[in-house]
């Protein structure tokens, strides 16, 4: 992912591959067709009341922590983690109200940087979908500056490393919140 | 009761009970008429179901939860799996629900001849999608095919699977 230095928020995107953004220039489909596919990913499921869930980044130092702090939330690891980039002017331009939902299942260190973003409508998914769009090209930057994919074997070395970069300043790294396997992977180090 | 009331009476209760050999063969048109627009009525709502379905695998990003609708998704389709190929083949479809459908239809389904339409399909992510069905499959020799994919993501992640896989 590119630097980009305004804030922005991560949406950790489908866990099934392939994903639309894997190939946004598929020439199967047009420009509506391309922004009603995205729509799609950012439509909240209906145990979300209308609210996609999002994590604020406000540097990309935090990105690996945000991804293992994530990931180990599930039961079951993850078979990748697909994270999309939204700055924070795209959603402002598309006109999204962005919610503090701070999740407390997660680690104490990051739970405070979980939003929601209100996406209740097809109308609003599509504004986002096409502000993104446009704003990629307005910047000349492809999808590629946004998108990003981890796969199943670099969770693990994340989740290391976060841990050994957190454990010397952090007193105490509430690792009780991890699933079992991530846990592992902490007491194994 | 009129004479005209009398043998109306007379015509309705002395219509045979059985059907004409005419009538039979009428009978069992119609029998199979709605026998035939019952089964494509299913499938209409099967395949909606199963399009639903699929939004609901892209929207999550809970691994549990996605293995169950992928169960969920197999359990409906049984005997009709090739409902998956015929969504991915469908272009009122969105672009990502007929590639998951493609990776779907190739993880169950080794050889039919709607194969071949999704192989070489024009849509890069719809045969990224094949290449990821294959691997589910465990096709590892048709995976390596699409080593020299046209599109250089296609290429690109085969290789990525394949060595995922060792």
């Amino acid at each position: 992912m590119t630097q980009i230095s305004n804030c922005s928020y991560l949406r950790f995107i489908n866990n099934i591959d392939p994903s639309v953004f894997d190939i946004p220039d598929d020439g199967e489909v047009d420009l509506e067709g391309r922004i009603k596919a995205a729509a799609l990913v950012f439509e909240p499921r209906s145990i979300d009341q209308g609210c996609l869930s999002v994590w604020k980044l406000q540097n990309i130092g935090e990105f690996n922590r945000l991804q293992a702090g994530f990931a180990a939330l599930f039961r079951k690891k993850l078979e990748n983690l697909n994270t999309l980039r939204i700055p924070d002017e795209v959603l402002e331009n598309a006109h999204i109200e962005i919610k503090s939902s701070p999740n407390l299942e997660a680690f104490s260190c990051i739970a405070h940087l979980h939003y929601g973003l209100d996406l209740a409508d097809q109308k609003s998914r599509e504004a986002l979908a096409r502000e993104l769009i446009n704003w990629l090209a307005a910047k000349n930057l492809t999808l590629k500056s946004i998108y990003s994919r981890t796969r199943k074997q670099e969770i693990k070395e994340i989740t290391k490393s976060v841990y050994l970069d957190c454990s010397p300043c952090v007193s105490q790294i509430d690792i009780d919140k991890a699933q079992p396997w991530a846990r592992n992977i902490v007491i194994n180090i | 009761m009129s004479n005209i009331a009398r043998q109306t009476q007379s015509v309705i209760l002395d219509k045979p009970s059985f059907p004409t050999n005419k009538s039979t063969s009428l009978d069992e048109k119609m029998k199979r008429l709605r026998e035939r627009l019952d089964l494509s009525q299913y499938k209409y709502i099967l395949t909606r179901k199963v399009v639903n379905l699929i939004k609901d695998l892209i929207r999550s990003c809970d691994q549990d939860e996605a293995d169950q609708l992928k169960t969920i998704i197999f359990n409906e389709l049984e005997g009709n799996i090739n409902i998956l190929s015929e969504i991915a083949l469908d272009d009122s479809n969105l672009i990502n629900v007929r590639a998951i459908a493609a990776r779907l239809f190739f993880a169950k389904v080794t050889n039919t001849p709607l194969h071949h339409s999704l192989r070489g399909h024009r849509s890069s992510l719809i045969r990224l999608g094949v290449v990821y069905g294959l691997a589910d499959s465990g096709q590892w020799e048709e995976v390596s095919k699409y080593l020299r994919d046209r599109h250089a993501t296609v290429s690109k992640r085969t290789q990525e699977i394949i060595d995922d896989a060792d």
